[in-house]
């Protein structure tokens, strides 16, 4: 009956938003990681929700999902199996993380974490940048 | 022509060939439409031109069920009725809406969506609207700014919603019905028991009552009922003196499947990708048009669930949205009706103007609301208390009631939001922790759009419904019933648009008959 009136937004104000998080650069750099070069963690631990959502929220997700996951308590274990989901047969290009969630998304590899609906892969992210972030 | 009935002496027969009982949206739209007619209209209203405490009092009513808005505050009683305090959300029900969706028990109306397109054009300049034009096409031509999200449409398509001023048919339409020479409006006259023959075949006159005791009698030969879904019904209820059960409740029909919408913002997304959203964007009072998501008819067939949609709004600078249960009490209901009894107030215009881009910078999260039809459920329903009003009618006693398929509807639909849209790249979606469980459980904060839909259901059969498709009380040769309280099925629409599409309807049939 009293509705909250609504806001537009624009690609111009989109990107001012992002700017104003501190962390799209992080997340824009996300979207070109992937490939093989899996060694430096830190490109993939940047998951895309983190412009969004900023630090703390995404560090919320990460631990939640450690907790659901007892298996993937290291770093080393996240670390591979996003790496397993960016390398498929010798012969084809790798995916991009970006890729690869999307990938997840299709074929319904997703979870729920804090009510998220996430990819597996970038629920891993996550749980990846809380583990280097603590 | 317009009288008080206040000043009408005790006793005193009022005579017309067309009897409008309530004058809201409905009443108004039907009696609008008889004007130059040669139909002699009495047009009933039990409030005067303003809100009075002891006739806003007459609908106070005991909640026995889910928690909801008092009875009192929900419906507005005086002439122009709750367009009073609404807030301009108009569309029309879909195609699917009309149909009988074979995993929806209960669903089905006897009339399809192409009966009702002509009056809902009609209805439009009533409401202020725009051109009849709910297709996107038409108004991306109208602004190119209005992009559309990148969507499967096979799964997630647009729902285009206009927006009225809101019009306040009070004032709107007062002098037109005071100066027509076929309507006659008689204000403070509450309607307190329909008559019919002696073998309860038609409506022989009603009884008007006053709070000083005395009465009128209006005779007609037809009679519309038009005072709110939950007041028709406690006016059929409480007219059981030649039928015990009340008029056109031989089946134990009438005030059962009450239905609500279900609106409140039930979850979040957070964009991953630059996007124009100006299609649907909504500032209160300035935006014309805007439109919100909805799965397919096809995807609401493969999940077996209810027809929804759901807007994009910027969430509350305190943070988490809140429902209208947690955010609106009953004084904010009343302070709102005052500071719009016209219309919007300069100062909340200029608020709406308010709201641009420096909002979205601080906070890069859309609330996404829901707007929800619920199942038709018989144990949804409006009986009669045993306490009775100032004018010796019994209240109200309601009984909101959910089913699990309501809460299996909004689950999967943001779940399906979800995964849609981080399947496109468009963001991701997050819905709220009580809605995660796959269970019939509701918390107390679950609330309503303020709509009292159904309880009095247009279906053919009377063992299904209270009303014929032309809105016929079944069994009653010259009994009609106007308002939501007809809708077979609520759709995920907002009511007036189709109340007064319904109302216009009804009263062209009534116009034609001799």
């Amino acid at each position: 009956m009293c509705p909250t009136p609504a806001l537009a937004i624009d690609r111009r104000t989109f990107i001012g938003r992002c700017a104003t998080s501190g962390a799209a650069l992080l997340a824009l750099t996300a979207l070109a990681c992937g490939g093989r070069n899996v060694g430096d963690r830190r490109e993939l631990a940047n998951p895309l929700l983190l412009g969004a959502l900023g630090a703390a929220r995404v560090t919320a997700i990460g631990k939640r999902w450690l907790r659901l996951t007892p298996a993937e308590r290291s770093a080393d274990g996240l670390v591979a199996a996003i790496a397993a989901r960016l390398n498929g047969a010798p012969w084809a290009r790798a995916r991009t993380v970006e890729e690869a969630v999307a990938d997840d998304f299709e074929q319904g590899r997703t979870v729920m974490v804090d009510g998220w609906m996430l990819a597996v892969t970038e629920a891993r992210q996550c749980a990846l940048f809380a583990l280097l972030a603590g | 022509m317009h009288t008080d009935a206040r000043d009408l002496s005790d006793g005193q027969i009022l005579e017309g060939d067309v009897c409008i009982v309530g004058a809201g949206a409905a009443g108004i739209a039907a009696a609008l439409s008889f004007i130059g007619s040669g139909k002699r209209v009495l047009l009933l209203e039990g409030g005067g031109f303003d809100l009075e405490g002891n006739v806003q009092g007459l609908y106070r009513g005991e909640i026995v069920g889910r928690p909801y808005y008092p009875l009192e505050a929900a419906r507005l009683h005086y002439f122009g009725g709750t367009t009073g305090h609404w807030g301009g959300y108009c569309a029309p029900l879909d195609a699917i809406d009309f149909a009988s969706r074979p995993w929806v028990s209960q669903s089905g109306w006897p009339i399809n969506r192409d009966a009702l397109d002509g009056y809902y054009e009609q209805a439009h300049p009533l409401l202020d609207l725009g051109p009849y034009r709910y297709d996107t096409a038409y108004w991306q031509g109208e602004d190119a700014r209005r992009e559309l999200l990148p969507l499967d449409r096979s799964v997630v398509e647009e729902k285009v919603w206009q927006f009225s001023a809101p019009t306040r048919f009070g004032s709107k339409f007062r002098t037109q019905i005071v100066d027509a020479a076929n309507v006659h409006l008689f204000t403070h006259a509450n309607v307190v028991a329909v008559h019919t023959n002696d073998d309860v075949s038609a409506v022989s006159h009603v009884t008007i009552r006053h709070f000083d005791g005395r009465e009128q009698t209006a005779r007609a030969r037809q009679f519309v009922l038009a005072c709110s879904t939950m007041q028709n019904v406690r006016l059929l209820l409480a007219s059981n003196a030649q039928a015990p059960a009340g008029l056109g409740n031989l089946y134990d029909q009438v005030g059962r499947h009450f239905m609500e919408h279900l609106e409140m913002p039930a979850g979040t997304v957070a964009f991953t990708k630059p996007q124009s959203l100006q299609l649907y964007a909504f500032d209160f009072g300035v935006t014309k048009m805007r439109a919100e998501l909805r799965l397919s008819d096809a995807a609401q067939a493969d999940l077996g669930i209810l027809n929804a949609t759901v807007a994009l709004e910027s969430p509350s600078a305190l943070g988490e949205m809140l429902s209208t249960f947690e955010l609106e009490p009953p004084e904010s209901v009343e302070q709102f009706r005052r500071e719009t009894r016209d219309s919007l107030t300069a100062d909340m215009k200029a608020e709406a103007q308010n709201y641009s881009a420096d909002l979205v910078r601080r906070n890069p999260l859309f609330t996404l609301v829901v707007r929800q039809e619920q199942a038709p459920n018989p144990a949804s329903r409006v009986t009669l208390s045993r306490e009775r009003d100032a004018l010796q009618v019994p209240r109200a006693r309601f009984d909101w009631q959910l089913t699990r398929l309501d809460k299996r509807t909004m689950r999967l639909l943001y779940a399906t939001l979800g995964r849609e849209f981080g399947r496109l790249g468009i963001g991701r979606v997050q819905m709220r922790d009580w809605l995660v469980e796959d269970d019939d459980s509701w918390p107390a904060v679950v609330s309503g759009g303020w709509h009292d839909m159904g309880a009095t259901r247009m279906h053919a059969s009377p063992r299904h419904g209270v009303v014929d498709a032309d809105c016929r009380v079944h069994g009653l040769a010259n009994l009609y019933l106007a308002g939501a309280g007809v809708f077979s099925t609520a759709g995920a629409a907002n009511p007036t648009l189709t109340i007064v599409a319904l109302a216009l309807r009804l009263a062209e049939r009534l116009r034609s008959r001799h």
